[in-house]
């Protein structure tokens, strides 16, 4: 098989790498190591003279078969995926994303969404493929719509006095709309969609989206406690010696750091 | 490979102390096979994804299964099917009641790929607590044995085990009473790793205080202490310094933590040749009616059902502690109950650190921002000895710093429990959450076991896995020693909520507390059905001892019946203290590659 990003040169930068080179551009990334190969190439070739920077920094270095390989990459014209050589072009824009997030950022109490529209046209295709819900779901943010760059407004009239949703939304009960509002918050918090398994003895299984998608590392939950997504630091040796930088928020007040 | 090539040495099982004896057998030009029963290792990537995608962020969870080489399994344990021989791997005799509650991993790399990465060493006493302790109370039941050898004999050993695994500490947080000794001027190979902001907090509160109501005699007061541990704190041998990942277990995404893997590949690179997917299953012995019948070969399946033999001059199971007593119970069966078993004693004294967690929320207003840093960065070691150690378990206390991950898997359960139960939503939601998580903390007191012989691993051809080969049959329960261990494990549990003014998970649950019914109660609120947890450490079952009578190999892991064979791994313990065993072990193990590379003529004849 033709050497390419995904089967071969991806998997040439670790994680490790992929984070401490953040500031300057993301290798997990196919343009970004498609546009700097040449300097990754120098950066990783022992001694190079054509720069000084030296690559990984404290990993093992590359060894002659991964310089190999990277090099092939770039001289067969830096090829996708064994199908395909161009990445894939992303579907045309859904019109109910800007919705969906307005909907979402007053579900999750967060309000900054709308910075991965990405993310959140993956949580809207994933909630209607995976739960029963994706009709009721589509005409609820029709109707939301209007109030799509409104946030109290678009509260109120998703808030009723004592239900959930304001009825009458169709087809779906109030039960099954606080269900759908509660698996809302859980994909944006854990990234995980329940299933409803047909023998009401076994338990439901929280079902992660594909890795590819960054959604694991994406979950609220995470910044809501103030941490990072267990096994995803992009923090420094040692941080974990203070509390969190900057704004301490413990839900219950905020103050600066003494 | 073919039956015809002689190797000079065979190793079965590429877990860390088969990773390590090929290393120094290889580097040092003898040729060298490893034997897998599992698959090769993979990208890091790969293991990270699984790990993501996984609903389940078990111990196992970036590691692919197999059918041909099966293992244990935590959601056996957490969904109670642990008895179901259909639904997992061990297989229980009638009579035991509770679960074993550790697991393994069978892939290239081993078990310690999800280790924790705590490498305290061994006290003095504890290479005698039979001596020092047991015999006083007349407890062991058992033909009690002490270490075959000291803490003097091991002393270089863990030095060198330090350097070769890497672990980061500081010499100074490690002086207590009777803690292991130091050589005068040693120094770790790394510095320590900085104490989480939670350890802080607990020091400033904890350190100095003295627990007076339970047996610690002479009652001392605690100190909270940097761990030392296998993860970087510089850059150290080709890899990162950590960066506070809070995924040690089960997989460090950036390989700061020490895993087998790195030897693996400098041991093939050396010129070991690693064969995966190929499941040991029959130790040949030369001339049966011999006194010390030699090995002359190990029977194989690879994954394709097809067999294959391989042939050293010296042979080394390294399975660990499950399998390694497996494959000697299942080989040979002519000469009576398997290979390297005169003793009887093969497959007994199965044991774990039987795990008491206790979980607790911090006063309102006073976060400690767990979930943050390496799984755990202190602990308390004071209360490991004693004189209680004649009459039961003893025990060192962890400081997670995972929050209430271990025993809830928070914060997912946090998250469901105001959104779900609650019926939170939007921004009183978020600011539960962050308020919860962040008073978040847990204990987890590992206590020590006494080594029963009916607590073992047998085999049963009633149940066969994916190869036709039969699976282990595992008899496990828990005597007055340990149960009052993890008692008064508990109770120091709760002194010291009490002293932070935390509040314990049951009483957040509304359990009464009083007495021995709250402990009843808490029992039947733990998430495994025995009330206590496994600590992923596997031990005992082929143990080291000066007797032949009384133990399965010698101090060198040699086995006393055949000249050519070495048990390698925890399953040597003759008794397992309250370190997480991966840093004696190294240690032995490398004391053992010393002696065969010294005594290579001798061993090989």
């Amino acid at each position: 098989m033709a050497i390419n990003w995904m089967d071969d040169i991806a998997p040439l930068f670790t994680q490790y790498d992929v984070i401490q080179m953040k500031w300057k551009f993301d290798l997990s990334d196919y343009n970004t190591v498609k546009t700097y190969a040449q300097s990754i190439l120098y950066a990783v070739s022992p001694n190079h003279p054509n720069t000084t920077s030296r690559m990984p920094l404290y990993e093992d270095p590359w060894t002659p078969e991964m310089i190999d390989t990277f090099q092939q990459w770039m001289t067969a014209g830096y090829p996708y995926s064994a199908t395909s050589a161009d990445p894939p072009t992303p579907p045309a824009p859904d019109p109910l994303v800007p919705v969906f997030i307005a909907l979402s950022n007053f579900l999750t109490g967060f309000d900054d969404l709308d910075q991965n529209p990405g993310l959140a046209q993956t949580y809207l295709t994933r909630l209607r493929n995976e739960t029963a819900y994706g009709a009721a779901l589509d005409a609820l943010l029709a109707e939301l719509e209007p109030n799509v760059s409104n946030p109290q407004a678009l509260g109120q009239q998703v808030l009723g006095s004592t239900a959930f949703f304001v009825p009458p939304v169709p087809p779906a009960t109030e039960a099954q709309l606080t269900d759908l509002a509660q698996r809302i918050v859980i994909l944006w918090y854990t990234a995980t969609i329940a299933t409803v398994p047909t023998d009401p003895a076994e338990q439901p299984v929280y079902v992660f989206g594909t890795p590819q998608d960054n959604q694991y590392v994406s979950a609220l939950m995470w910044p809501a406690a103030q941490a990072h997504p267990m096994g995803y630091s992009t923090e420094d040796f040692g941080y974990w010696d203070k509390p969190p930088s900057g704004m301490q928020w413990t839900g219950l007040q905020f103050y600066f750091k003494p | 490979m073919d039956s015809t090539t002689v190797y000079d040495a065979v190793i079965v099982g590429a877990g860390i102390s088969g990773a390590l004896t090929a290393w120094e057998l290889a580097s040092n030009g003898y040729k060298v096979l490893v034997l897998e029963a599992g698959p090769a290792v993979q990208n890091r990537q790969f293991y990270i994804d699984n790990f993501y995608a996984n609903p389940n962020k078990f111990p196992e969870a970036p590691y692919p299964g197999s059918t041909q080489a099966p293992a244990p399994d935590v959601s056996n344990l957490t969904d109670g099917s642990w008895s179901d021989p259909k639904k997992s791997y061990f297989v229980y005799t009638k009579d035991t009641k509770i679960p074993y509650g550790s697991t393994y991993e069978r892939l290239a790399g081993g078990t310690v790929w999800h280790w924790l990465g705590t490498s305290l060493r061994f006290m003095p006493n504890d290479f005698k607590l039979y001596t020092n302790y047991l015999s006083k109370s007349g407890l062991s039941n058992d033909p009690g044995i002490d270490w075959p050898i000291g803490y003097d004999d091991l002393e270089q050993w863990y030095e060198q085990a330090e350097r070769v695994i890497g672990v980061s500490a500081d010499v100074e947080d490690q002086k207590y009473q009777t803690g292991p000794p130091y050589r005068d001027g040693y120094q770790y190979p790394m510095p320590r790793i900085n104490p989480s902001y939670l350890d802080g907090v607990f020091a400033s509160v904890l350190n100095g205080w003295t627990i007076t109501d339970q047996d610690f005699d002479p009652s001392v007061p605690l100190t909270v202490r940097s761990t030392p541990q296998a993860r970087n704190s510089v850059a150290y041998d080709g890899r990162p310094p950590c960066m506070g990942n809070t995924n040690c277990v089960p997989l460090c995404p950036i390989a700061a933590k020490y895993d087998p893997s790195f030897h693996l590949k400098k041991a093939v690179a050396a010129g070991a040749v690693l064969q995966t997917e190929s499941v040991a299953y029959n130790v040949l012995v030369d001339d049966p009616s011999k006194e010390h019948p030699k090995i002359t070969g190990v029977e194989y399946k690879r994954w394709d059902g097809t067999s294959g033999m391989a042939v050293g001059k010296v042979y080394f199971i390294a399975a660990h502690a499950v399998e390694t007593p497996k494959l000697l119970l299942m080989s040979n069966q002519q000469i009576g109950g398997g290979v390297a078993n005169s003793s009887g004693l093969v497959g007994n004294f199965l044991m774990d650190h039987n795990t008491q967690l206790s979980w607790a929320l911090m006063p309102p207003g006073q976060p400690v921002y767990p979930y943050r840093g390496p799984l755990s960065t202190s602990g308390i070691e004071d209360l490991r000895d004693g004189p209680f150690r004649a009459k039961r378990g003893a025990f060192r206390v962890e400081i997670g710093n995972d929050g209430w991950n271990w025993p809830t898997a928070a914060p997912y359960s946090t998250v469901k429990f105001f959104s779900m139960q609650k019926g939170m939503y939007g921004e009183q939601l978020k600011n539960a959450v962050a308020d919860d998580c962040s008073r978040h903390f847990r204990l987890a007191a590992l206590v020590e076991p006494m080594p029963y012989a009916g607590n073992n691993v047998r085999v049963t051809y009633d149940y066969r896995d994916g190869l036709g080969l039969p699976r282990p049959l595992i008899s496990y329960g828990l005597q007055q020693y340990e149960s009052d261990g993890l008692q008064v494990a508990r109770n120091t549990a709760l002194a010291i909520f009490d002293k932070l003014g935390a509040t314990d998970s049951l009483q957040l649950l509304g359990v009464d507390m009083d007495g021995g019914e709250g402990n009843k109660a808490y029992v039947e609120a733990c998430a495994t059905p025995a009330g206590f947890f496994g600590a992923g450490h596997t031990m005992g079952t082929n143990r080291m001892g000066n007797d032949p009578k009384t133990s399965v190999v010698d101090s060198y892991a040699r086995s006393h019946d055949h000249p050519n064979l070495f048990l390698l791994g925890c399953g040597v313990f003759p008794s397992v203290a309250t370190s997480n065993p991966t840093l004696t072990l190294t240690a032995l193990v490398l004391r053992t590659a010393d002696y065969v590379l010294s005594n290579w003529d001798d061993v090989s004849a």
